[in-house]
């Protein structure tokens, strides 16, 4: 059993996917309380937006580091996701901040659909992603051994 | 004091203003006594910044100061007044405490400082100042008007506050000092003598303010107290704190506020106000039974804010219990500050009503309230449970007690406080309703509706299949002759008839026809009637050659050459009047509504149930819109519900027979959604002062016509279908003073009624009317010469603006630099102030630049005489219109208001220059240059929707201003816009009528101010998507800073959940504001509409103007999201599927190959969706500017209904037919009329007189065969070659023809809210297309006609 670049990348991968079921998570909540009335979308856009730069980035910090390690089905695996998000990021609407969400627009339905629905793909795609690092974890480090 | 000996500075030397300013700030300290701890709370919070935000902290931190000290004092026993008086004063940034460290804090001022507030001097604006050039930085002028006190008396009161603290004196007028120095040298040009105003252009009509607008109540102004920067929930902006703002206190070390967050980065001199600094604790009212009056708004407050701002600070949790509950009060949120940590709102409310019984000054009384001890869930019911529960508590002294009594809608006498306010409102607390002679509470005459049975679905299909001869091409002269002379009876749309039928019934309805072709019958109607349709047929004949024909000068014989000249004499005479005209635009004629009802409700009737559901084949069928218009569709309610729907022209669906599914609307493919008129001027509006407002326990829903009286004392809300009690007070009637039917109730007898609010839906007293005008006085705008013009308008209507004895005005102009007028009461002349400083904007001096208007009146008129020769001959060019609008914002933050903003050219400089985006020829195709190029106008506009501030812009450009960027700023503050492409007094006198007719009228109009609309609809729908200028809030909760009257709104709907509960579903729209008189009103209103299961229900349900209109809404969207050709074929699909999906749905024996079948009710649809393919907004053939088809845009989100479906589909009259014989009526004038033609050359006779009402333009086309007689009597020209081309009135002669058509002209322009462009268009005119480009139906160069875009749907639907 060694200790691996993959593995250790796996290992990173694990804990910065838990960070980010985290903020998917949080993002779903948001959403929901947008809905409910709960909160002002003001306030809820001010509090969403620094998270998205910081989300994609994590994201893709790992899936270049899978990259470096050669793990080619895993970085293929997270591909489709980056593509998503720099096309998302692309067309987000006219705005001096960083962000994708627009206070004014936020409450039209199809955006708060579309947002709700992204975050449970989302979290779906990262717990999933969750567990084959696991799985992946162990693969390279078992398989490193042999 | 040194600062103010220093010599003049230049004005641009930034530098050296800040260091003087910071040398009176360092001297601060030394002349206030008052403890270190006060001392230091005005600046403590400015501490951490610039040198220069120490400084302005402190020039007008230093002044509120004392006033958070008379706070202090008198909220621990000090009389009433000095509540008072603190409000108005407290114009800077000191925070509100946000817990209980800083409020010992504040009431550890010394007690020395208390006396010195006297009771009395609660006149802030009267203030007398000892050097006269110097404005001490005083009260907000205009906010506080308090019964007992003079003028007088608070003038001596001021000066015991200023002279009995020697040592506060200096410091106020130290800031003030250096800020004197800061004036331009410019400033000493003010004193100019008063220039020679420019007449004002003669209004075209005589329009006056709405004739709701109504009147004062000047003994009720007592009741509200100034207390608008203190005690509202307007605080700073903590914009800048993103996740919260969190009230949490810091512990700073200074013991100051804890600041919650800067607002801007930088506050300028006068920043906002100090808020009351006062606890929870201080403010238990003296007498136990107010004691937890504070609460039900306190903590509703908290309930609506605490979810947006996480947990509240500990204290207030403790003290109000946290409201869990999940719909907080819907309407409660006046305030809107989304911003506003919870604590501050409360702590307002108890000052303001706790007043001591010993005041008469009238501090409203709320009705007591209950329940200290809220629980959670208990929140939103507060507003009629309160009142209820706990009667007893109020007081009888307070006989001004309740907060704004009725100054009623159009006259209502309000009736005896005393009256109002019963002390036990068990007993006697009923409604006092406001009833004024003429103007009956319950809105009797309006009368019912007329109940359609419902028709059965069979009818669709049961309808003769059309005659398979009508095929391919068009019906030849021939075989029209055969078909068409149908008896008199059969002509639906009241085409020619013979006289014989003429008067007799309004609208025959059809009774067989399918293709209605409302014919004359040929033979004996030489003189008075259209010639058969073969020999004017241009507008659908075969297509190419004859619709190219059409565009020519005219080919002799076809078009024009089909009247015989002799056949002038009106074909509209054989008509009735035509009753929906009637309805849909008189609308703002006083009277006009009850009325119209009667006919429009005949007229429906007699329309009839058969007419739903016939098809109509729009191959053939060219007559679709009847003279009187189109019909406006109605509700079919079911016959339990005698009772009134919503106005149309307020409220109107979609779709009159709501699908039961989403399935079965999806199969319907029609749109479904609301287009709401809610502030439009009404003559009519029963209005109820009440002091229990009934509402549904759940969602909240008004009660209303339409819920169901389960027995006498309970009620099942028609939207949540929830089981209420009822009050007894609802079932007193006050007329016959008796208990009885619940049902005799306004609330229960009009969809549409406003309620007097009590003190649960206010979140601070009623803010006053507050106007800020913001003048481009660039090179650009000096040039064109509006600024004499507005000047002068302004000065005609000064009196007019709407508001109280607290209006309050400031203007500010601006180039590169910013100009503030000093206005304060006192001084000889208007002090202008020059701020060159763009890229941090702050104020020069901290009060006095917004003023109120009575008390400087004569200064104010003094400016507006004075402006204009001001900036004569400035050369400057730039504008800095985003430093200034940011100005205005923190200017206005404290109490809100709406700024009217001029601009006339694109702003360059400071935040928020723009670039021009134009690309010469691409008229905005680009959807990046439809869009806003920088979201600092969005940011901006958002900042000011939460500080209850609305911009309305009115652009005055030549050139390219980017008004996608800067509508921005409009759009999201629930602002409007006015665009007056190339305006110039002299070179473009068209518009200077507009203009003039539009400033009058805005200025004048109605106006609500810190308004909130919520949109409830029945159970299983939900609202998708809203449209119009606001900012949504949440999902059924529109911000609007202001609203007024001319503002529409539309909203997409969705059906959540199937709709089988009940057999209608009603939407309820209600809108809380305050009125210009500082009373908070709800004006609710409620619409009702069937459900249906059948998919033929449905269509001929459909109400196609409404689908139009939303179509329009909905295709801006499209178009900024997508591209503008997207939102095209959106609209070419929307009709294709609608009407593929009624052609599935009837029998196929019907149907054939060569016919577009479409209801009746849809037969409009595919015109409409054509005049949409061709207007400004979405054409893509012409070569429009960008600026104008982004206005155009615009208008489509906001246009009322009928005028946007008028810009649309203009309305075509034949002026040469005008008739008397259904006159329109217009108080004891009778006014001839003419029926409306459809937009098609074919209409266009030679020999006549048209005029083309677009809505914004009038244009009166003559034909150049018009007699000489004519050209004599309406022009005064002997004969149509010695007419002007481009006349922009029409002479006033003596005689009958020229009166009539003038009479009919001006009616048009009257009943319309808007100043029209007027123009007489010669047939031979160079100007022609102006009037032909309208003509829809006609083909042009590079755009369909008519008859080809039905060929080409039915292209597109066979594949």
């Amino acid at each position: 059993m060694a200790f691996t670049f993959a593995a250790f990348c796996y290992i990173l991968a694990l804990i910065l996917t838990a960070v980010l079921i985290f903020f998917v998570i949080f993002h779903i909540i948001a959403f929901d309380e947008l809905k409910t009335d709960y909160k002002n979308p003001i306030d809820q856009c001010n509090s969403l937006n620094p998270l998205v730069i910081p989300e994609y980035a994590i994201h893709v910090f790992f899936t270049v580091l899978f990259l470096f390690a050669g793990q080619i089905g895993t970085v293929i695996f997270n591909l489709p996701l980056i593509v998503y998000h720099v096309r998302r990021y692309l067309n987000r609407p006219v705005m001096s901040g960083m962000g994708l969400y627009d206070p004014t627009t936020i409450m039209n339905a199809d955006e708060l659909g579309r947002a709700q629905k992204e975050g449970w793909v989302k979290l779906g795609f990262y717990l999933i992603s969750f567990f084959y690092y696991l799985y992946s974890m162990i693969y390279v480090l078992v398989s490193s051994t042999a | 004091m040194e600062g103010s000996g220093q010599p003049q500075k230049n004005p641009q030397d930034l530098g050296s203003m800040n260091y003087s300013i910071a040398a009176g700030q360092t001297k601060i300290p030394n002349f206030v006594p008052n403890g270190p701890v006060s001392g230091a709370t005005p600046f403590s919070h400015w501490s951490g910044d610039s040198n220069r935000m120490q400084t302005a902290g402190n020039i007008n931190g230093y002044m509120p100061h004392g006033h958070v000290s008379s706070v202090a004092n008198t909220s621990v026993g000090g009389p009433i007044n000095n509540f008072r008086q603190s409000f108005p004063t407290a114009t800077s940034t000191q925070p509100l405490p946000v817990n209980g460290s800083k409020a010992s804090h504040n009431y550890s001022l010394p007690p020395t400082m208390g006396p010195q507030q006297i009771p009395g001097n609660n006149l802030p604006g009267t203030q007398s100042r000892p050097p006269p050039q110097i404005p001490l930085p005083g009260a907000l002028p205009s906010l506080s008007v308090t019964s007992n006190t003079s003028n007088q008396g608070f003038i001596s009161n001021f000066d015991n506050r200023t002279t009995g603290r020697p040592n506060e004196l200096p410091v106020p007028f130290h800031g003030q000092g250096q800020y004197s120095h800061q004036v331009n040298p410019l400033m000493q040009k003010t004193p100019i003598q008063t220039p020679g105003n420019s007449e004002p252009s003669s209004e075209k009509s005589s329009r006056g303010p709405s004739p709701v607008s109504g009147s004062t109540i000047d003994a009720l102004e007592s009741q509200f107290t100034p207390g608008h920067g203190a005690s509202s929930p307007q605080f700073p902006l903590n914009r800048g704190s993103p996740l919260s703002g969190s009230p949490l206190p810091s512990t700073s070390p200074s013991g100051t506020p804890p600041r919650v967050s800067q607002p801007q980065p930088q506050p300028g001199p006068s920043g906002l106000p100090p808020r009351m600094a006062a606890p929870f604790q201080f403010t238990q009212p003296p007498i136990p039974g107010h004691q937890h009056q504070g609460h039900p708004a306190a903590e509703a407050y908290t309930a609506q804010h605490q979810s947006r701002f996480g947990p509240p600070p500990p204290m207030l949790a403790s003290s109000v219990p946290r409201s869990s509950a999940p719909a907080p009060p819907s309407e409660m949120l006046p305030g809107s500050n989304h911003q506003a940590p919870p604590v501050r709102g409360s702590t307002p409310h108890q000052f303001y009503w706790s007043s001591p019984p010993s005041s008469s000054v009238g501090a409203p009384q709320p009705p007591a309230s209950n329940n200290q001890g809220f629980s959670p869930g208990s929140i939103s019911n507060t507003p009629m449970h309160s009142v209820n529960s706990n009667p007893s508590n109020t007081p009888v002294a307070s006989s001004a007690g309740m907060p704004p009594v009725a100054s009623s809608l159009s006259g209502f006498p309000p009736t005896s406080n005393t009256s109002k306010f019963p002390p036990s409102s068990n007993t006697s607390g009923f409604p006092q309703l406001s009833n004024a002679p003429g103007l009956p509470l319950v809105s009797g005459p309006i009368p019912a509706m007329p109940r359609f049975p419902p028709a059965p679905a069979s009818t669709g299909g049961g309808l003769p299949p059309p005659p398979t001869s009508s095929a391919p091409g068009f019906p030849p002269a021939a075989s029209n002759a055969h078909r068409y002379p149908l008896p008199p009876t059969l002509a639906y749309s009241g085409y020619p008839r013979p006289p014989a039928s003429g008067g007799s019934s309004p609208l025959p309805p059809p009774t067989s026809s399918p293709f209605g072709y409302p014919n004359p019958p040929p033979p004996s109607n030489a003189g008075g009637v259209r010639p058969p349709y073969g020999s004017n047929i241009s507008g659908l004949p075969p297509p190419v050659s004859q619709v190219v024909g059409q565009m020519g000068p005219s080919p002799p014989g076809i078009p024009y050459g089909a009247m015989p000249p002799g056949s002038t004499q009106t074909t509209t005479s054989k008509y009735p009047t035509p009753q929906y005209m009637q309805a849909t635009t008189q609308q703002m004629v006083p009277g006009a509504y009850p009325n119209n009802m009667n006919n429009m409700t005949q007229s429906m009737s007699q329309l009839g149930v058969q007419d739903s559901h016939r098809s109509v084949n729009l191959l053939n069928e060219r007559h679709l819109i009847s003279p009187e218009g189109v019909e406006t569709a109605k509700p079919t309610l079911p016959h339990d519900f005698k009772k009134v729907n919503c106005n149309p022209d307020i409220f109107r669906c979609t779709l009159n027979a709501i699908p039961q599914t989403s399935s079965l609307l999806n199969k319907a493919r029609l749109p479904l959604g609301i287009l709401i008129h809610p502030f439009k001027d009404l003559s009519q509006l029963p209005v109820i002062q009440s002091s229990v407002i009934v509402r549904c326990r759940s969602c909240r829903t008004y009660i209303n016509p339409f819920v169901v009286f389960v027995d006498q004392r309970r009620w099942k809300c028609n939207l949540c279908f929830r089981v209420n009690e009822l009050p007894d007070e609802f079932s007193f009637d006050p007329v016959t003073k008796t208990y009885g039917d619940p049902q005799r109730r306004p609330e229960v007898k009009s969809a549409t009624i406003e309620f007097i609010a009590p003190s649960e839906y206010m979140l601070r007293p009623p803010q006053p009317a507050v106007y800020l005008y913001l003048l481009d006085v660039s090179f650009n705008a000096v040039e064109t010469g509006y600024l004499s013009q507005f000047c002068q308008i302004l000065l005609d209507e000064l009196d007019k603006l709407p508001g109280d004895a607290r209006t309050t005005i400031g203007f500010l102009c601006y180039d590169r630099s910013l100009y503030y007028f000093n206005l304060a009461e006192g001084l000889s002349q208007p002090q202008m102030l020059v701020v060159p400083d763009l890229e941090d904007p702050f104020l020069p001096c901290p009060d006095n630049l917004l003023v109120n208007l009575h008390e400087s009146k004569e200064l104010v008129i003094e400016l507006l005489n004075q402006l204009p020769t001001l900036f004569e001959g400035n050369h400057e060019t730039g504008s800095a219109l985003g430093a200034a609008l940011q100005s205005a914002h923190k200017l206005m933050g404290p109490t809100g208001g709406r700024v009217t903003v001029m601009q006339t050219c694109l702003p360059t400089v400071g935040p928020g220059a723009l670039e021009n985006r134009e690309v010469s020829g691409d008229s905005g195709k680009n959807v990046a240059h439809i869009g806003p190029a920088t979201d600092f106008y969005k940011k901006l506009s958002l900042d000011c929707s939460a500080q209850q501030i609305a911009v309305d812009l009115f652009m005055l450009n030549g050139q390219y201003a980017d008004l996608a960027s800067l509508s921005c700023i409009s759009k999201y503050s629930a602002g409007c816009i006015y665009y007056y492409p190339s305006f110039h007094t002299v070179r473009n006198p068209g518009l200077v009528d507009k203009f003039d007719t539009d400033l009058r009228r805005y200025l004048t109009r109605k106006i609500g101010f810190e308004s909130v609309m919520r949109i409830r609809c029945t159970r299983g729908l939900s609202i998708h998507t809203f449209h119009g200028n606001f900012f949504v809030r949440s999902t059924d909760l529109l911000s609007l800073p202001n609203i007024n009257p001319d503002a529409g709104f539309g909203m997409q709907m969705s059906i959540e959940d199937n709709l089988q509960d009940s057999s209608t579903i009603s939407f309820q729209a209600a809108l809380l504001y305050t009125s210009s008189k500082g009373e908070r009103r709800i004006r609710v209103h409620t619409l009702c509409v069937p459900v249906t299961n059948q998919i033929s229900d449905v269509f001929a349900g459909a109400d196609q103007q409404a689908i139009a209109a939303l179509l329009a809404k909905m295709a801006v969207d499209r178009s900024l999201n997508s591209a503008i050709s997207d939102a095209r074929d959106a609209m070419m699909n929307a009709s294709l599927d609608a009407l593929g999906a009624y052609a599935q749905q009837i029998p196929s024996s019907q149907r054939s190959s060569n016919t577009i079948l479409a209801p009746q009710s849809l037969r409009l649809m595919p015109m409409y969706m054509l005049a949409m393919l061709k207007s400004v907004a979405f054409s893509l053939a012409g070569s429009s500017k960008v600026d104008t088809r982004v206005f155009a845009m615009q208008q489509c989100k906001v246009l009322p209904l009928c005028n946007l479906v008028q810009m649309l589909y203009p309305h075509l009259y034949p002026l040469h037919k005008l008739s008397d014989e259904n006159p329109i009526k217009r108080g004891k004038e009778e006014i001839p009329s003419a029926g409306i033609l459809q937009l098609s050359s074919a209409n266009i006779e030679r020999t006549g007189l048209f005029l083309m009402d677009t809505g914004e333009a009038m244009y009166l086309l003559v034909g150049s065969a018009v007699g000489d007689q004519v050209c004599q009597a309406v022009f005064d020209k002997p004969n149509f070659a010695s007419i002007q081309d481009g006349m922009m009135d029409l002479p006033e002669l003596e005689n009958p023809t020229s009166e009539r058509i003038r009479s009919f002209v001006n009616y048009l322009m009257d009943s319309r809210p808007n100043g029209v462009i007027f123009l007489v268009i010669r047939d031979d005119s160079k100007h022609r297309h102006l009037f032909f480009q309208h003509m829809l139906e006609d083909r042009t160069e590079n755009s369909m006609s008519y008859y080809e875009f039905l060929q080409f749907l039915q292209g597109k639907a066979k594949g």
